[in-house]
């Protein structure tokens, strides 16, 4: 065998080991991290319920009113009740 | 009775109209049952709708005549037999309902699945959700009855008795046509079209004589006010001698006019020499102050803005009756 082929094979070898310690290191540090946990709770009225409060009232300030147009009915003679009608 | 918050107007004031024919007719009292009528109507609209391939009308609106034709087809039930309201509920709200069956049946159109039974099985499955199953039978003064006994026997009108009037310039005068609103969902051509001078002395002839008639057009105007409950036509919109056939038909084509509600028109007055119909309506607005439930309509607002009337024949002149044949 050349020496330049037996130089490669052993460069080969310690990749292959160097990565395999890697490999291991990663897993086993993985394995030592504590797992986060849960639990219910009642949500705070942090900034954000401050902010919308004051931004509910400018909105509510903003709105106007739809006006329709309609004829104005003073002094209009205009039927009142029932029995001013022949019905069935 | 109130339609809530729904926009079945066609059956209140129709079923409304057969109600006081019933008392004309047989002179009985009854009350029945506007929304057996809506649900069934439901049920035909979902099957046009898979036969039209998805291209036909399914909304809550429909025309006067439904009603007959649903009476024909299904029967009718006293409205103690099915009210359409779950227990609790007080107030018909239909917003959920209509938007839940148009969703299922775009879901139908986009996947091209036009099985009618499974159609009208999911409809009939989210109407029974909603409105309430109606029952099969029911008992009528200790009888046990079907819908279809109770229209025959209890209602007991002809069906044939009755006829759609109609007046626009955009079809012929003296045919039966079709009424060209998204509302006649079926295209049904049983109206009659005759002028507007006679559209309205057929009509004042009948109140006149003891009759009512189902009647349906455009309510959406500056002369309609819910609190002096009365719709007028203002001079700032048309005085009085201009409006004819041209401006009614002209509304119509721009639809600033447009079929969006019916209601039972009862009677009629003269007041300073104009005549004044009263109105039966069964929209929210009618009942915002006393009498609750009733509108004064003019008889300017009914020649500009009303367009369709339900009518029994008897009430019409025979040189009418004569054109129809």
């Amino acid at each position: 065998m050349e020496i330049s082929k037996i130089k490669s094979n052993i460069n080969m070898k310690k990749f292959y080991l160097i990565s395999l310690a890697a490999i291991l290191f990663a897993s086993i540090a993985a394995q030592g991290q504590e797992k986060n946990k849960a639990v219910f709770t009642e949500p705070k009225d942090g900034y954000y319920k401050e902010i919308s409060g004051e931004a509910d009232r400018y909105a509510a300030k903003q709105t106007t009113t739809a006006k329709s147009f309609k004829v104005d009915f003073t002094g209009v003679d205009l039927p009142k009740t029932l029995s001013e009608f022949t019905y069935a | 009775m109130s339609q809530g918050l729904t926009g079945t107007c066609w059956s209140f004031s129709t079923t409304s109209y057969f109600e006081t024919e019933v008392f004309r007719v047989h002179n009985r009292k009854i009350k029945i049952s506007p929304l057996y009528t809506v649900y069934c109507e439901y049920v035909e609209k979902a099957k046009r709708f898979v036969r039209e391939r998805g291209n036909s009308n399914f909304a809550e609106g429909s025309e006067a005549n439904a009603v007959l034709k649903i009476w024909k087809e299904y029967g009718a039930m006293p409205l103690d037999a099915y009210t359409g309201l779950l227990p609790g509920q007080s107030v018909h709200d239909h917003r959920i309902l209509i938007n839940e069956m148009q969703s299922y049946l775009k879901g139908i159109k986009d996947a091209n699945n036009w099985n009618e039974n499974e159609v009208v099985s999911t409809i009939k499955s989210i109407l029974n959700y909603h409105l309430g199953t109606p029952p099969d039978n029911f008992k009528v003064d200790g009888d046990d009855m079907t819908p279809k006994e109770y229209f025959k026997k209890v209602i007991a009108l002809n069906p044939d008795d009755y006829v759609e009037i109609l007046s626009y310039m955009q079809q012929p005068y003296d045919k039966f046509v079709e009424y060209e609103v998204p509302d006649n969902w079926w295209k049904s051509t049983e109206y009659f079209n005759i002028p507007l001078d006679e559209f309205m002395s057929v009509l004042k002839n009948a109140v006149k004589n003891g009759y009512t008639v189902s009647i349906g057009g455009d309510v959406s105007e500056p002369g309609i006010d819910s609190w002096n409950k009365v719709a007028m036509i203002p001079t700032f919109d048309i005085p009085s001698d201009y409006i004819d056939e041209y401006a009614r038909q002209f509304r119509f084509t721009n639809q600033t006019t447009t079929d969006d509600h019916g209601i039972h028109l009862l009677g009629m007055t003269t007041k300073n020499g104009k005549d004044w119909f009263l109105i039966k309506d069964s929209g929210a607005g009618s009942k915002n102050v006393e009498p609750r439930g009733y509108y004064y309509y003019s008889d300017d607002y009914i020649k500009l803005k009303m367009m369709n009337y339900t009518i029994h024949k008897d009430a019409l002149p025979q040189s009418l009756k004569d054109r129809m044949k």
